[in-house]
């Protein structure tokens, strides 16, 4: 049966070219339009190096104080090192691989000027331990990343990126070669490859230890600084325990002055991108937001859907409509309703599928010329031909399930006599 | 003739409706995208209200994790402004309280005076330097200066389109306004007049603004202190470093970072054109798509009729009734839909559900995408009904 | 083998009715050829179609082997269309995106049945209408006796034990109509199929068995 929808298929498509190409091209833009969106949201959330343990990771990223009083009475901003690695102390963390503590953000943090000999660039900093280069798999051009050794010896030594080393050293090798940060030389130990800023635990220009910084002032008490906690767990399943452990230490924490709560929390990927869009809306702030962004996005992609389908549908309609004929023999000599619908889903479905193919490669491509053009620097991902099947599925469905219908309900008698 | 049409146009409903929708969305994606255009083209267009031309922003910031900064901030603050203004390079030195082109990055408050309330009015802390360094604007009154210290009533600069909401005409000049922001109320005294300060950058919409005065001294929470300067336009690239050294020593435990305006509105516009750009290409393709779509559904119309179409040519009806004929019905639901597509988005404006976007803006969207809509939708009927005209009798009869 | 009794049908629009067919009672036996006879517009077409259960009636009821075939759901009926009839019409309805042999496939598809089997039947009755040289020509390729020919061939590679067919010469020649007919005649007395044929041609009907005669929708004998 299936061989024969195969072979029926080709015929029909074959037949009327100038609607198959449309079909084919409308299918192939949605398409590679929806995977490029879904490779950047991929980009945020999933496994991509360096993140490459994205799935088990949870970060800290706020610490909300509140204060008497009834309206913005809330003080909420990125924790203090103090916060994260003396008062919940996220190290000890039960069923974790390990912690690392870093400076918050590229967006929430000011920058700082990097000086060799006499060129001087603004680059983003980020300040942060050795288990931090463990936690994330940068690649590494030349050198190596600094380690806990060189956190606890406070070691004046600098990671940067390949763009910095561009700016300041041109086309030289720069391990060793010193660098003035925030007016104090730093000794490079390592270049890693560029980050895009999407990522927002590895983006940085310049990296160098906590303890190597021109002060000691991140040794100050206090809850609300510049850093975040970023927590590897063994495995996602124990998410839920690490979680509850952290929010407990919280609430046992003792209360700074006019303080009346603490608010913090471990964030898992999806749930830090649900906060940061819509933590300003007026939303509590230790709820999950992550069903309320996958819901939003769901929206957004439906409405992006519509134009695309109602075409395919109307171009179907059309199609099918000259196969009257066709729809009244087949029903003459037995085929049931079903049996047709069954039929003109599996001939949408090839259709759909070439275009999905095609709009795959045309993905793939605008990615590889968004990278080349430097307007993003995304990693495709070979799970995305998942979310691209996906998607062929679903649109097959939406686009030939109404058409088929319609088809499978004409009655034999009118679809006989219609085109004699 | 017309309610002919009609008639046809409801007994064939189930296949109209899928062409009605289709270029209804048509319509949406283009409105959307035509207002979005336009609105940002209009406010481009519009003078910021100062001038970013040789001004830098130096975001100097203690690195401590005390969030309001130490006891002697104050001071370390007033000794970087003080060597800045004893650099010959630098002509000005303010302090405001939001970086340049951060859309994000806002607080508001609602302002009243006597029985008028403005809601959601952006405010910005500016000291007397900015007027200096930013060459801003003032239309009526006059910037701070020494003369405000100590009035006990805080001073305030608005822009022309607060004063116009809140003054409906009145001389805003030595008034006293109502501040309330969650509980706090204060009093403050108009000033002057600015003629606007987008300091959103140049995407930036007309809004209500208000500017208050503040002072070094005022110990404002660290991030709403950014030191800008205006250096002389010739300045050279050595310049930075040499600032760096001179601010440096100042204190060991404070981080500089230093950017400028010029350089921070190339890259917001940037960013912007991007998403605007790749958003077109989107809505431009879907509706490509569209078009072509139509064009096979008529085409297959017109290959499904052409024996009508032919026996009517050989009784002798023109080209152009056989395009009426074609295209009618199709140019009908069109129109239905556009008409439509109009209604919907002239909810959205009635209700006032986008009240920023200029209602000059909003109708000129609406009539750019219900005439492009319609001249696609001539296009479509064009290549078929051609087609059909084309077709000669005798061969029309033999089709099939 | 098929017993109409009582069948009326009313064509309703928003503003009349017509009748079509008014209290028709046949019944056709095992084995025969019969035709059906009328001007045109006498409702033949419409009782051949309510005969292959492609039209419900608005009244009455269809018995086939004693079974009361006019309550079945789309899914029986599909599937007794498929075992038990077998349509020719006037215009063929063939499909022409598919070869000759294909076409002649289509009863068996929707059977359980392997590919081999499926073409072997399909090249049997081919062989019988005699047109096992042009198994895999286009349809458009052929003459409309082939055509008819084929069409035929289709309505029996399923074994029908039901042939109905409406005006199987109308769109032919005499020449090609008498072959056609021939055809009909053959499968009637070798492979003792029922046949039912609406056709306006006298000088075609009489050489059927029996003659059903039809006027503005009622049997006049």
């Amino acid at each position: 049966m299936l061989k024969n929808y195969l072979i029926m298929a080709f015929k029909v498509l074959l037949r009327r070219k100038f609607f198959t190409l449309i079909s084919l091209a409308c299918i192939s833009t949605t398409l590679a339009i929806l995977m490029v969106a879904a490779t950047i949201v991929d980009n945020f959330i999933g496994n991509v190096p360096p993140e490459t343990k994205k799935n088990r990771t949870l970060t800290v990223y706020f610490v909300a104080l509140k204060y008497p009083g009834e309206a913005y009475s809330f003080s909420n901003g990125p924790p203090a090192y103090e916060f994260l690695s003396k008062l919940v102390d996220i190290r000890t963390l039960p069923n974790i691989e390990m912690a690392s503590i870093a400076t918050t953000y590229a967006s929430q943090i000011p920058g700082t000027e990097a000086v060799s000999k006499d060129v001087s660039v603004h680059v983003d900093m980020k300040r942060t331990d050795g288990n931090y280069w463990q936690i994330l798999e940068f690649d590494f051009l030349e050198g190596g990343p600094f380690t806990e050794e060189d956190m606890s010896d406070a070691n004046s030594v600098t990671v940067i990126n390949q763009s910095t080393r561009k700016k300041l050293f041109g086309e030289d090798h720069a391990i060793g070669r010193p660098i003035t940060l925030d007016g104090v030389r730093y000794k490079v130990k390592g270049v890693v490859r560029d980050v895009p800023a999407l990522q927002v635990a590895a983006y940085s220009d310049v990296w160098i230890p906590i303890s190597a910084s021109k002060t000691k002032a991140y040794l100050s008490d206090g809850h609300q600084g510049q850093y975040m906690g970023i927590i590897l767990a063994r495995s996602r399943d124990d998410f839920p325990l690490i979680k509850s452990e952290y929010l407990s230490r919280v609430k046992a924490l003792p209360l700074p002055d006019r303080v009346v709560e603490i608010y913090s929390s471990t964030r898992t990927p999806l749930e830090a991108v649900a906060d940061i869009f819509l933590l300003s809306a007026g939303t509590l702030l230790d709820e999950d937001h992550s069903g309320m962004i996958v819901m939003i996005l769901t929206i957004v992609v439906i409405l992006f859907l519509i134009l695309p389908i109602i075409n395919i549908v109307n171009i179907n309609l059309c199609r099918m409509g000259e196969r009257a004929s066709e729809i009244g023999v087949r029903k003459a000599f037995g085929a049931s309703s079903l049996v047709l619908i069954g039929q003109f889903v599996a001939e949408n479905f090839i259709l759909t599928l070439f275009g999905g193919i095609f709009g795959v490669v045309v993905s793939i491509g605008t990615i590889h010329i968004l990278n080349a053009t430097g307007i993003g620097s995304f990693f495709f991902y070979y799970r995305m031909f998942l979310v691209g099947l996906a998607a062929i599925f679903v649109f097959n469905l939406l686009s030939g399930g109404y058409p088929a219908w319609r088809m499978s309900r004409f009655h034999p008698v009118d679809a006989l006599r219609m085109n004699a | 003739m017309i309610n002919h049409m009609l008639k046809i146009i409801w007994n064939r409903k189930q296949s109209n409706l899928f062409i009605f929708l289709e270029i209804l969305f048509s319509f949406l994606v283009l409105v959307l995208i035509s207002i979005a255009s336009l609105y940002y083209y209009h406010n481009y267009t519009q003078p910021l209200g100062f001038s970013i031309e040789n001004v830098w922003n130096i975001n100097a910031i203690e690195l401590g994790d005390t969030r309001n900064g130490s006891e002697k901030r104050a001071e370390t603050l007033e000794q970087y402004m003080n060597t800045l203004k004893g650099m010959d390079e630098v002509t000005g030195v303010g302090l405001i309280s939001h970086k340049y082109a951060a859309t994000m990055d806002y607080i508001t408050a609602s302002y009243e005076y006597e029985s008028c309330t403005v809601p959601q009015v952006r405010w910005f802390f500016m000291d007397d330097g900015c007027q200096d360094v930013l060459n801003i604007e003032v239309i009526r009154g006059r910037w701070f200066d020494k003369s405000d210290n100590g009035t006990g009533i805080a001073p305030i600069v608005i822009n022309k389109k607060l004063e116009d909401e809140l003054f409906s005409g009145e001389d805003p000049i030595g008034k006293l306004v109502e501040f309330h922001m969650s509980d706090a109320n204060y009093q403050l005294r108009v000033v002057g007049v600015v003629s606007d300060f987008r300091h959103f950058g140049p995407f930036s919409g007309l809004r209500p603004i208000a500017l208050i005065r503040q002072h070094v001294s005022y110990r404002l929470p660290p991030w709403q202190t950014q030191l800008i300067i205006k250096t002389r336009p010739d300045v050279k690239a050595e310049f930075k470093a040499k600032l760096l050294d001179a601010l440096q020593p100042i204190e060991r435990s404070w981080s500089i970072d230093m950017s400028g305006y010029e350089e921070a509105q190339e890259s917001h516009i940037r960013n912007r054109m991007r998403l605007i750009y790749s958003l077109a290409t989107i809505a431009i393709a879907m509706v490509a798509m569209a078009v072509l779509g139509l064009i096979a559904v008529l085409w297959q119309n017109v290959r499904k009729r052409i024996q009508e179409i032919g026996l009517r040519r050989a009784k002798g009806a023109t080209i152009m009734h056989i395009f009426q004929q074609v295209a009618g019905e199709f140019l009908i639901v069109s129109t239905l839909a556009i008409a439509s597509g109009l209604f919907l988005v002239g909810q959205f404006q009635y209700f006032d559900v986008l009240s920023f976007i200029p209602d000059k803006i909003y109708y000129l969207g609406m009539v750019i995408s219900a005439g492009v809509v319609y001249m696609l939708t001539i296009l479509i009927a064009i290549y078929p009904s051609m087609s059909a005209a084309r077709i000669q009798p005798a061969e029309a009869l033999h089709y099939e | 083998m098929i017993k109409l009794n009582g069948i009326e049908k009313v064509y309703r629009t928003d503003k009349m009715e017509t009748v079509a067919l008014s209290n028709i009672n046949l019944e056709v036996e095992k084995g025969r050829f019969v035709s059906i006879m009328g001007p045109s517009g006498c409702g033949k077409s419409t009782l051949l179609n309510i005969m292959g259960l492609l039209d419900a009636p608005t009244k009455g009821g269809v018995t086939f082997q004693d079974k009361e075939v006019n309550r079945y759901g789309d899914r029986r009926l599909a599937k007794f269309r498929n075992e038990q009839i077998g349509f020719i019409f006037q215009s063929f309805h063939l499909i022409s995106d598919l070869s000759v042999v294909d076409n002649v496939e289509i009863p068996l598809i929707y059977r359980r049945m392997s590919g081999g089997e499926r073409r072997k039947r399909a090249l049997e009755v081919l062989e019988y209408v005699g047109l096992k040289s042009r198994v895999h020509h286009k349809i458009t390729q052929l003459s409309g006796g082939q055509q008819q020919r084929v069409a035929i061939a289709r309505a029996i590679v399923g074994s029908p034990g039901l042939l109905l067919a409406d005006e199987p010469t109308g769109n032919l020649d005499s020449h090609m109509g008498n072959e056609i007919m021939n055809l009909l005649k053959e499968l009637n007395q070798e492979k003792e199929t029922t046949i039912v044929m609406v056709t306006h041609d006298q000088r075609l009907a009489d050489q059927t068995e029996q003659i059903i005669r039809l006027f503005d929708g009622r049997r006049v004998n």
